[in-house]
């Protein structure tokens, strides 16, 4: 079991999605376990990731040959596949010990893409039957039969299909075994099931309709494995929060973990613009920002030295200086140094009094960096001259410091709050 | 009240959130020049501050509790937060901002007023780590299957994790102890309830706390154990990352956070 384990989750790890937010299921009569809407972290990682979810494969047997994927089948590794009382046992005994919220469950494709999901959904059905309301996400399997999709989301809270590569081109040269469409049939039905769900109240009955994946659906794209630049990543996770309805959007910096002359050779991780594409995320999710604002043709990737919301402001100079005191909060959340709780707690703050340069601090405002973009009275306008030239160099000097705090935004669920 | 000067009290309490209440009450009733409140066992006595004992009073403090949570139910509970931090000089500032709410009609959002911004950062920091240990509990299964844990948190939150621990447990007996000040949160037969407990009888490490694991159960903690090596992935190690999320105080009582490996090893040639 214990090797079973280590081989199943270390072949589980490069799925980074690792949330247990957005829903709200009740502890079932009788049972155990219940939904914080906020998500909990009960450990984080060597690396640094929070640790939410038993995240864990069922089986790392996999038919197909993908060049990115450390589980392909032409790869000499271990391979191990458990039972569903296995999985179901672990998930139990280590929820009940409060280590876990629930269990991340994902596949490789051991037999046909209806037996590997039919596998996921007894799983699923097993917990929930032995009275068990904690999280539970499950991967739906690309090729699988949309009746087995909609029992998988009876059972769970979320549901995930993997784009992995962000352009068909790239994937039929990585994956020939795979294509656009079969990735976007299960995420067409897992859309449907969630839209059914909402739109029918079941007005009659009285009883509550089933809930359906009630944290929605995410995905995952691989970074840096492919050309695609920032401009089509963007453009694709914006079309996907958009047009499908996603959650989430998990960008995974490539790691080398095959040998193989379609792929390039990296010394490390691309990190640096993993970290970029959240911060890009993250305008589109929380400060209003739309994809044409952050990266266009003129600008097709995201600047390395800056955060994208830094460098939309040095593009955008007649944006600014911002009255705090009068300015809407959708601006507000446009200064660079102020998060969305800073810009809340302005907006609540000066319906009692003038916001001043001396409280900002204390709302949680990165002064050094908003300072030049703010108007407020006290203040001296030191930097009425807003060209773009003369502020970069400040915002550099700081940069060290944004990134350690971005960094450590990133996969913590209680941040994840609004998703 | 600034005009009284040297004659304003302190207002002496048993140092529970009830005596803060019944003090505050104590302090509208008598209409009492008060300077600030502190727990009586904290308090240096000054020749030029005149002090007043409030003995706790269960009736009174509801009056002052049900007064502000009627008006501000969200305010109420970023008072009791910020009490829990036990910071210094909380209650002072607790005290000035509830004689402005009450007094004054100020808000209590009126997050710029320099005593609201520091009741709001305290109960803030309290909330975090409630929020954090909700994730941190670590039960072991004793013999008899009762679930045990001890924390040793900054602030005064064990009480805090009832309701959460309750909706997710409810058939479960549990008991999560805090080891710094002698707290224990048990649940039994759908009840919660604190308990005071003797912190000598309490565990100190997680090598303790493993101790009151039933033999047999030994395998799910070595199991967790295994699961935490392989779910990081070795090329995107950052303990920095790992330490700021997962701050060293907390390591105590984790199992999976227990080097095997002596602190200095790496300077040992």
């Amino acid at each position: 079991m214990q090797k079973k384990l280590a081989i199943l989750s270390a072949a589980a790890k490069y799925d980074v999605s690792c949330s247990s937010s957005g829903s709200r299921r009740n502890t079932p009569t009788g049972g155990m376990g219940n939904a914080a809407y906020s998500g909990i972290c009960h450990s984080f990682a060597e690396d640094g990731r929070c640790i939410s979810l038993l995240k864990i494969l069922f089986s790392n047997v996999c038919r197909y040959d993908c060049a990115y994927c450390a589980n392909r089948r032409t790869n000499d590794i271990p391979r191990a596949t458990f039972t569903v009382r296995e999985v179901v046992d672990l998930t139990l005994e280590f929820y009940r010990r409060n280590l876990i919220e629930g269990l991340f469950l994902s596949s490789g494709v051991f037999g046909s893409p209806d037996a590997v999901m039919e596998a996921l959904v007894r799983v699923a059905a097993t917990l929930r039957q032995e009275g068990f309301g904690g999280y539970i996400h499950l991967k739906a399997i690309p090729g699988a039969s949309p009746e087995l999709i909609r029992r998988a989301g009876l059972h769970a809270d979320r549901l995930s299909v993997n784009i992995e590569i962000p352009s068909e081109d790239s994937l039929k040269r990585l994956a020939p075994e795979k294509d656009f469409a079969s990735v976007l049939a299960p995420m067409g039905s897992i859309r449907q099931g969630i839209l059914e769900q909402k739109g029918e109240p079941h007005r009659r009955s009285r009883t509550p309709a089933p809930l359906f994946a009630p944290a929605g659906q995410t995905t995952q794209l691989i970074v840096g494995a492919t050309p695609e630049n920032d401009l089509h990543i963007l453009k694709l996770a914006s079309g996907l929060y958009h047009g499908q309805g996603l959650k989430r959007v998990y960008y995974s910096g490539y790691i080398p973990v095959n040998r193989d002359v379609r792929l390039p050779t990296l010394s490390a991780p691309p990190l640096l613009r993993e970290n970029r594409l959240y911060q890009a995320d993250w305008l589109m999710r929380f400060y209003k920002f739309t994809v044409d604002e952050i990266v266009d043709p003129l600008h097709p990737d995201l600047d390395p030295e800056l955060d994208p919301k830094a460098a939309w402001a040095l593009r955008h100079p007649e944006a600014f200086p911002v009255d705090l005191n009068h300015a809407d909060y959708e601006t507000i959340l446009r200064v660079p140094g102020i998060g969305v709780r800073s810009a809340q707690r302005i907006v609540t703050g000066r319906r009692y009094g003038t916001v001043r340069l001396e409280h900002l601090k204390r709302l949680g405002v990165a002064l050094k960096r908003a300072i030049p973009f703010l108007q407020l009275p006290g203040a001296l306008p030191s930097f009425r001259d807003l060209r773009p030239e003369r502020i970069r160099p400040l915002l550099l000097s700081s940069r060290s410091r944004i990134e350690s705090t971005q960094l450590s935004l990133f996969d913590t669920p209680l941040l994840l709050s609004h998703g | 009240m600034a005009e009284l000067g040297t004659t304003a009290l302190r207002l002496l309490t048993d140092g529970s959130f009830e005596g803060l209440l019944t003090a505050v009450f104590e302090a509208f009733r008598l209409r009492l020049p008060v300077a600030g409140i502190a727990a009586e066992d904290l308090y240096l006595p000054s020749l030029l501050e005149p002090t007043r004992n409030v003995a706790s009073d269960p009736e009174k403090a509801q009056r002052v509790w049900t007064a502000l949570a009627e008006r501000d139910a969200t305010g109420a509970a970023m008072v009791r937060a910020a009490f829990l931090s036990g910071l210094p000089g909380i209650e002072d500032a607790l005290w000035r901002a509830l004689q402005k709410f009450f007094a004054q009609g100020l808000s209590l959002r009126a997050i710029l007023d320099e005593d609201i911004q520091t009741v709001y950062q305290a109960a803030w920091k309290v909330q975090g780590e409630i929020h954090t240990f909700l994730g941190l509990v670590r039960f072991e299964n004793a013999s008899d299957g009762t679930l045990v844990a001890v924390i040793a948190p900054d602030y005064d939150i064990v009480a805090a994790l009832g309701p959460h621990f309750s909706r997710r447990f409810p058939e479960e007996t549990w008991m999560i102890a805090d080891s710094k000040r002698g707290l224990c949160l048990c649940h039994q037969e759908g009840i919660t309830e604190l308990r005071h407990c003797d912190p000598a009888h309490l565990p100190r490490t997680a090598q303790d706390v493993a101790q009151l694991a039933a033999p047999e159960d030994v395998r799910w903690q070595e199991l967790w154990k295994s699961y935490y090596r392989s779910v990081g992935i070795a090329e995107r190690r950052n303990p920095q990352l790992m330490a700021r999320n997962l701050p060293r105080k907390y390591w105590q009582y984790l199992p999976e956070r227990q080097t095997t490996m002596p602190e200095w090893g790496a300077f040992v040639r």
